[in-house]
C-alpha cells in the first residue's frame, strides 16, 4: 500500500497546475482537505473505488478547476488594467513605422527611388526610435522599466536625435560621392553613438518581463551587426567582408525588427488602474 | 489590508457556489465540513473535490459573499490550522434569494411534476 505521505507529495506537485496566487492562498488548506479525503477512503467512507477511485475524482477535479482558475485570474487581472494611453499608442506606432522603414532597406525598389526618399526614410526611422525611447521614459517610476533603463533610453533618444540632425544636414552637403571629411567624421561619430546607444538600450531591456524582451534582444544583437557595417571601420571592405557585409545587413534588419517589437509592446501594454478607483471590500 | 471588491456574480450563481453557500448556512465551516455538508444536503449526489471547494471559496471571498472567521477551534477538538468560513450579510441575502428562486421554480412546476410517475 502506498504510504499517505507519497499521495500527499503527488498532490502537492499537482497543485502547481493552479495559478501561483491561488496556490499561495489555499495550498495548505487544499493539502489538508486532500488528506481528509484520503483518510476517509482508507476508512472505507470515501465512496466507491477506494483510494484509486478518489485519485480519479481528484484528477478530474484538478482538470476541471485549474484551467477555470487560470481564466478567472486572467479576467480579473484584465479588469484591473486599462489599455495604453493615446500618447503611448502614438509613440509605439511611430516606432513600428520607423522599424518597418529600416527593414525596407531589403526592398530592391529602394535602389531606384530618389535619394531624398532614402533620407526621409532614415529621418522617420530615427524619429521612431526616439518615440520608443520617449515611451520608455514615460513609463513612469515603479514600473517594469526602472531608472537605469530610462537613463539608457534617454541616451538612445539623444543619439538617435543626433543622427537624425546629421541626416537632415546631409541633404545639402556633398557627403557622397565627394566627401566632406570634416562633416563625414561627425556623421560617423553620430552613427557610432546611435548603434551603441541602441545596443545598450537593447541590453538594458533584456530583463523585461513582457514581450518587450524579444524586441530588446533583436535590438541588442542587431545594433552590433549594423555597427560592424559602418564604412569607416573598413570591415566590409576587408578580407572578412564576406562575413561582415551580410552580418551588417542582418543587423540592420534585426534592429528594425527590434523597434517594431518594442513598438508593439508599447502600444499593447496595459496600465494599472489607480488604486483610488478600486472600492474597498464592503463586508 | 484593502481587498479588491468585485460585485457578486450576477444571479443565478453557479450550482457549486450555491451548494457551498447553503452548506455553510448559518454556521462557520472549514473546507472538509463544507464538502461533507454538500454531500449531506444533496443526499450524496454531489461530491465536491478540494479544487472545486477552494476555487469556489476563493470566488465567494472575492465577491464578498463569505468571509474568513477569526475564531479557531479548540486544539483538542480540531486542527488549529483549519480556516473557518461564514456567510456575510450579502452572502445570506444572496443565498436567501437563491432559495426563493428555487421555491418559485418548484411551485411553478409542482403540478405537472407530481403527475409524472416516479422512476
Amino acid at each position: 500500500m502506498t504510504p499517505p505521505a507519497s499521495h500527499e507529495r503527488v498532490y502537492r506537485a499537482l497543485l502547481r497546475l493552479y495559478p501561483g496566487p491561488f496556490r499561495a492562498r489555499f495550498r495548505d488548506e487544499l493539502v489538508q482537505l486532500f488528506g481528509d479525503v484520503m483518510r476517509d477512503a482508507r476508512d472505507g467512507r470515501g465512496g466507491r473505488g477506494g483510494t484509486g477511485g478518489i485519485w480519479l475524482r481528484i484528477l478530474a477535479d484538478i482538470a476541471l478547476t485549474a484551467p477555470a482558475e487560470h481564466l478567472d485570474a486572467r479576467r480579473v487581472a484584465h479588469s484591473l488594467t486599462r489599455p495604453a494611453s493615446a500618447v503611448m499608442k502614438t509613440l509605439g506606432l511611430l516606432g513600428i513605422v520607423g522599424g518597418l522603414l529600416l527593414l525596407s532597406v531589403w526592398l530592391p525598389v529602394l535602389s531606384i527611388v530618389p535619394e531624398k526618399f532614402n533620407l526621409g526614410r532614415l529621418v522617420l526611422f530615427n524619429a521612431g526610435a526616439m518615440a520608443i525611447a520617449a515611451a520608455i521614459l514615460r513609463w513612469g517610476a515603479g514600473a517594469e522599466w526602472g531608472r537605469f533603463q530610462r537613463s539608457v533610453a534617454a541616451l538612445a533618444m539623444a543619439a538617435n536625435g543626433w543622427y537624425l540632425v546629421m541626416v537632415v544636414l546631409s541633404a545639402d552637403r556633398p557627403v557622397y560621392p565627394v566627401p566632406d571629411p570634416e562633416f563625414r567624421e561627425i556623421f560617423n561619430w553620430a552613427g557610432v553613438a546611435m548603434w551603441w546607444a541602441d545596443g545598450a538600450l537593447g541590453l538594458a531591456l533584456l530583463g523585461s518581463r513582457s514581450r518587450a524582451r524579444w524586441g530588446a534582444l533583436a535590438l541588442a544583437v542587431g545594433s552590433v551587426g549594423a555597427f560592424s557595417g559602418m564604412g569607416y571601420l573598413g570591415l566590409i571592405d576587408g578580407e572578412l567582408g564576406w562575413l561582415f557585409l551580410p552580418a551588417s545587413q542582418v543587423g540592420i534588419a534585426l534592429n528594425g525588427l527590434g523597434w517594431i517589437l518594442l513598438g508593439i509592446a508599447v502600444t499593447t501594454r496595459r496600465r494599472a488602474i489607480a488604486p483610488t478607483s478600486v472600492a474597498p471590500r464592503a463586508s | 489590508m484593502e481587498a479588491v471588491h468585485r460585485p457578486p456574480a450576477a444571479p443565478p450563481l453557479s450550482r457549486t457556489a450555491v451548494h457551498v453557500l447553503l452548506a455553510i448556512g448559518p454556521e462557520e465551516r472549514h473546507g472538509y465540513a463544507i464538502m461533507a455538508e454538500v454531500a449531506r444536503i444533496t443526499d450524496g449526489a454531489i461530491r465536491l473535490g478540494p479544487g472545486a471547494i477552494y476555487t469556489t471559496i476563493r470566488r465567494l471571498l472575492d465577491d464578498g459573499l463569505i468571509e474568513e472567521s477569526d475564531e479557531r477551534p479548540d486544539p483538542e477538538l480540531d486542527d488549529q490550522r483549519r480556516r473557518y468560513y461564514r456567510l456575510t450579510v450579502l452572502g445570506r441575502t444572496v443565498a436567501a434569494a437563491e432559495v426563493r428562486r428555487f421555491e418559485t421554480l418548484v411551485q411553478a412546476s409542482r403540478r405537472w411534476v407530481l403527475e409524472v410517475p416516479p422512476t
